[in-house]
């Protein structure tokens, strides 16, 4: 496994570090988000359907 | 009828609510979910039950004063009902990974190698804090919440969250400067 770079965190006014702000760079790829969103989507459409199916004629 | 019709309804105003905030929180959850459970695969899954618990929510026209810390406090229970059912190993998960050369940190808009290591190694270094610190520092620092909306999530006072903040960043600076004197011992 490489060497991770050393860091250093720095406090600026007292303010958080602000290279822990690279932690934001993590995230759901596009392709996840979309397929997170399709499913919970799904879940949502089947249950007004079925309150559709309820509606009579 | 008219229930119907109206729970119909209800369901559309709150499909529009619930796209907008998950457009604008999923990948803060996912990232909360990923630093406490080290897998990629788990902390989707985590994110998908969030979100599915949040729409229930909205549906039962709950009283949610601040949607984003009503996420974090669902993606807290979520982990702690994981962390109860069974202990994970996710720090073998993590070194397994690791050997393999697959990282679960990945990034989803960048390729610049340089920021992603140092992205994946920051958060792992925050996953070390031990608790009670680990949480406070992440959601302050990483998230931006405010120490007050931190302890609605962690169900603390205030001040009790500012003080693990304060300590927790102390022990993170501490992490840090081992892994530094490490790497130059080495």
């Amino acid at each position: 496994m490489p060497m991770p770079k050393p860091l250093e965190l720095k406090c600026i006014d007292g303010r958080c570090p602000p290279n822990i702000d690279l932690v934001k760079e993590i995230a759901l790829t596009p392709l996840e988000k979309k397929a997170i969103f399709f499913c919970l989507k799904n879940s949502i459409e089947t249950l007004k359907e079925r309150l559709r199916e309820e509606i009579p004629d | 009828m008219k229930k119907t019709n109206l729970s119909i309804s209800v369901i559309e105003r709150v499909a529009e609510v619930f796209g907008e905030v998950y457009e604008k929180e999923a990948d803060a959850i996912f990232r909360f979910c990923l630093l406490r459970t080290s897998d990629r695969e788990v902390a989707l899954d985590f994110t998908q039950d969030t979100f599915m618990r949040f729409w229930n929510s909205l549906l039962l026209e709950k009283d949610i004063k601040n949607h984003r810390t009503f996420l974090f406090t669902i993606a807290r229970n979520v982990i702690i009902d994981w962390y109860r059912k069974k202990k994970p190993f996710s720090l073998e998960t993590l070194m397994e990974n690791a050997t393999e050369g697959r990282s679960s940190f990945v990034l989803a808009s960048t390729d610049n190698v340089e920021t992603n290591s140092e992205a994946e190694f920051l958060i792992r270094k925050i996953a070390e804090l031990p608790e009670p610190y680990g949480n406070a520092v992440y959601l302050r620092c990483v998230e931006e919440l405010k120490p007050r909306e931190i302890s609605e999530i962690l169900g603390e006072s205030a001040n009790v969250i500012s003080v693990r903040i304060s300590r927790g960043l102390e022990q993170l600076r501490a992490l840090l400067h081992l892994e530094h004197a490490h790497a130059k011992t080495t």
